[in-house]
């Protein structure tokens, strides 16, 4: 039976699309300076017995394949000449667990609705993925997303009780302490290894997510919004981390964001809500009324020992709302974000290395600009989730060229560094994996046993098979 | 083959789409999920959001791709509703999908590759300059005892749809306009389709040989103010007619925005209550393409004993009829219902016993869909009722 024919008994006729205009349209994903990756065909399952029959159906054709869920991740975790699993369908709540703190999920479920849905009986998720809009359950834990509350919330693998994952065999399980079915899904270290670990930031080479527990909290009764402004990066960083320091362990502040925002004078930052030049610090507060009040009198101290407020900023406003309107002209101009993880205190001496590597590359000439600024998200290990983004107009050959060399001259610079990314992608692996000594030979030799046909995301954090496949230009 | 001559212009557009996804559904934690792309909402695949859009007509300018009769019916499986331009907020660009969309179509349409079901309205407007395909002299029997005059200042624009359909909601207007001592001109059998729909279908030629005969009548008129109620005219006239013909003579007004006025001014005033509770539809064209928002709500929250609630999706998040400015209901009525059923079901959410909108289109695929269990109005056929009108 063919391959589409096969697809269609499981997912039914509606649920498959292998036209070439349908797979034209799943090409690509969010900002990446890549061209097009195509898969074979694209299916739509709406439960897990669907995705199990998938799994097998592709072992048995030796097909690969790879799940996707709102393909706003913008490191190219886009794997060609795969059946792409469609996991949108997949998107019910399944539980909220008022008694364990914990609400069980479909992985297809966008985390905006998940937010709605427990706001409305008090609760939030904490964790605040920055494609709030977009992205979905599944596709955030393979990539372990980071998120604008990073500073109490931490990247969102700390968040994570359980996951059921089918592996690639086709067996189906539970990690954390549901392992025992008798058990509710309301501790992870349990039993044996952190297994759930294991599928965190894993791309989706070890199996397919099909339902993510998550950890919840009471809805904060307020949010209170801070920012400011200092004269150097290294006062900017030592405020953050006193901020930090305090909060540790994290949650003994209601620190819910700290954003520091670090450029020379002369860049102008476009990230909305922030228009201002220089080093910016904005700051949330999120918890009851009486802490934040108390604990925002105390913050504001220590934020103004070394800087001042920003003045005419309206930090409340929804960045969603907030982008500007239509400037003609201003065609082609997407992003690419370089996220990875380092102290707070060598923030100032990394992003002055890079400004200079962004500066040397002479970047502007092929129509790169680093409005993302240099700086990042305060998470919650005294480390900054820091982001030396690039925008690059998309329509000139040259210039997509030249954004990848400088990006993979960035991960080098990372790496060498010390910083910790905690997402790789077709965009980064080339660099990062090899470098990554016993630890990569290890994941080499789980994904050989876990999955001894290659055939789930193949390409993708094992090199070399990935090499050469993606025909950039 | 088909030539890409059209698509190349708007390359600025679809190059620019980062595939971010917000054109897909997006999230507003505070109210729940936002459908973006109805067509999506009911077929599930991304080809049918801007993004899958725009990664389309790159393949289709790079030479990846090429028209099949599939990719045709899909070119025309989108509504148009610009949901998706105005959600577009990532690159702070708005690209427009509709307009890439549109010059799809005109694209097929050169290469002589319309679809047939379209192909008839076409040709209907070509021969009877209505879309209906009826015969000019059936188009003003909605005026016939109105001795409407030729000549004026202020013209009444019925469009084909209140002409032929919705004769009441072309005569509530007269009537309101009366009541201020306004006695509109009517250009008669002389109205031809504002070509709208054309434009929208890919026949730009069509659309322009219109719109200039159009122009030329109107101008004979004298007409200064134009008055329509039809929200895709209104639409076309503002906005797609000043593209064809430079500086035009007069204003477009939206019976709406009118109304509104002439209440402000004091002008009419309601005399009926209305025992209703009511929510209102935001027309695409009215509301996304020409930013008329309030005036429709400030009518409606002026009738005595008329309650208003407002849906969960409104205003620029309005979710679309289905109707697709007539196109999709022609031309794939099964998926035309599936989203006009999910607006209907969001009007019963709104616990309102009655939907007002302010397009004929609307009206018309609303209408289909309630089957009778709820009231559907266009907006003048309520104002006039509320201002105890005979009609």
């Amino acid at each position: 039976m063919e391959l589409k024919e096969s697809l269609e008994k499981i997912v039914g006729f509606n649920n498959v699309a292998d036209d070439d205009f349908e797979i034209e349209a799943y090409t690509k994903n969010w900002g990446c300076p890549t061209v097009p990756r195509r898969p074979i065909i694209i299916v739509r399952p709406i439960n897990k017995e669907q995705i199990i029959e998938i799994v097998n159906l592709a072992n048995q054709k030796k097909v690969p394949i790879a799940p996707f869920g709102g393909k706003s991740n913008c490191i190219d975790a886009w794997p060609e000449n795969v059946i792409a699993i469609d996991m949108t369908s997949m998107n019910k709540l399944i539980e909220v667990n008022e008694e364990s703190l914990t609400v069980t999920a479909e992985a297809g479920m966008h985390w905006g609705e998940l937010f709605y849905k427990l706001a409305k009986r008090g609760w939030t998720p904490g964790f605040r993925i920055h494609s709030l809009g977009t992205a979905t359950l599944g596709g955030s834990v393979a990539l372990c997303a980071n998120g604008a509350t990073g500073a109490r919330y931490g990247l969102l693998g700390e968040q994570i009780i359980s996951l059921q994952v089918i592996l690639p065999n086709g067996d189906i399980i539970n990690t954390g302490s549901s392992a025992n079915p008798k058990a509710q899904k309301f501790q992870r270290y349990s039993y044996v290894s952190d297994l759930t670990g294991l599928f965190i930031g894993s791309n989706g080479i070890f199996g397919i997510i099909t339902e993510v527990t998550l950890k919840i909290y009471p809805l904060p009764e307020t949010y209170s919004y801070y920012g400011y402004q200092y004269e150097t990066m290294e006062a900017a960083a030592r405020t953050v981390y006193k901020i930090q320091k305090r909060s540790f362990p994290h949650g003994g502040l209601p620190v819910e964001s700290m954003y520091l925002k670090l450029g020379e004078k002369s860049l102008k930052m476009r990230n909305p809500p922030i228009y201002a030049e220089g080093i910016i610090f904005p700051l949330v507060l999120a918890g009851r009324r009486d802490e934040v009040e108390f604990y925002g009198e105390k913050l504001e101290e220590i934020c103004l020992k070394e800087g001042g407020p920003i003045k005419n900023i309206d930090l409340s406003i929804d960045p969603l709302k907030a982008w500007p309107k239509r400037k003609d002209g201003n065609y082609g101009l997407m992003m690419v974000s370089f996220c990875s993880n380092i102290p707070t205190l060598q923030v100032p001496k990394v992003g002055r290395e890079f400004f200079k590597l962004y500066k040397e590359f002479e970047a502007e000439k092929y129509k790169i600009y680093p409005n993302l600024g240099f700086g990042g998200h305060a998470c919650n290990q005294c480390d900054i989730t820091f982001s030396a983004g690039l925008s690059f107009d998309y329509r000139f050959t040259e210039t997509r060229q030249k954004t990848r060399e400088l990006i993979e001259k960035y991960y080098e610079l990372g790496m060498d560094l010390g910083l910790a990314p905690h997402y790789i992608g077709l965009l980064r692996q080339n660099v990062i994996m090899p470098k990554l000594g016993h630890t990569y030979e290890l994941l080499r030799t789980i994904k050989k046993t876990l999955d001894p046909n290659n055939i789930m995301v193949p390409g993708l954090l094992v090199l070399p098979e990935s090499r050469g496949e993606g025909k950039d230009d | 083959m088909i030539k890409n001559k059209n698509l190349e212009k708007w390359k600025n557009e679809f190059y620019s789409c980062c595939n971010c996804g917000l054109c897909r559904e997006q999230i507003d934690y505070k109210s729940g999920t936002y459908g973006i792309c109805p067509v999506w909402e009911v077929y599930g695949s991304d080809s049918y959001t801007g993004r899958g859009r725009s990664n389309i007509a790159q393949a289709l300018l790079e030479g990846r791709l090429e028209y099949t009769p599939r990719l045709i019916e899909h070119t025309y499986k989108c509504l148009l509703c610009g949901n998706c331009k105005e959600h577009c907020t990532w690159t702070g660009l708005y690209i427009d999908v509709p307009e890439i969309v549109k010059a799809m179509r005109r694209d097929i349409v050169d290469g002589g590759l319309e679809l047939e079901s379209l192909k008839k309205v076409d040709s209907n407007v070509e021969k009877f300059h209505n879309v209906f395909g009826k015969n000019p002299s059936e188009m003003t029997k909605w005026a016939a005892d109105l001795n409407l005059p030729k000549k004026g200042n202020i013209l009444y624009w019925s469009g084909c749809y209140n002409s032929f359909r919705y004769p009441k909601t072309s005569r509530s207007v007269v009537a309101i306009l009366r009541e201020a001592n306004i006695n509109p001109a009517y250009l008669g059998e002389e109205e031809w389709c504002c070509g709208g729909p054309q434009d929208a279908n890919g026949q730009k030629n069509l659309s322009e040989e219109l719109i200039k005969h159009n122009v030329k009548m109107i101008k004979a008129s004298g007409a200064k103010i134009i008055i329509t109620a039809c929200a895709g005219c209104y639409h076309s006239l503002k906005s797609d007619w000043p593209k064809v013909i430079d500086g035009l003579p007069f204003k477009i007004v939206h019976i709406s925005e009118f109304v509104a006025g002439l209440l402000t001014k004091g002008e009419i005033r309601f005399k009926k209550p209305i025992s209703r509770k009511v929510t209102y539809h935001d027309p695409c064209h009215l509301g996304r393409y020409e930013g008329v928002y309030d005036p429709p709500r400030d009518i409606l929250k002026t009738i005595p004993k008329l309650e208003f609630v407002e849906m969960l999706r409104n205003r620029e998040n309005a979710w679309c009829c289905g109707g697709g400015g007539g196109a999709t209901a022609v031309a794939f009525p099964e998926l035309s219902n599936k989203i006009v059923k999910i607006r209907i079901d969001e009007a019963k959410n709104a616990k309102a016993d009655s939907i007002v909108t302010a397009c004929p289109f609307c009206k018309n695929t609303l209408t289909n869909a309630t089957k009778n269990n709820m009231e559907v109005y266009d907006l003048p056929v309520l104002i006039a009722e509320a201002m105890d009108l005979e009609v």
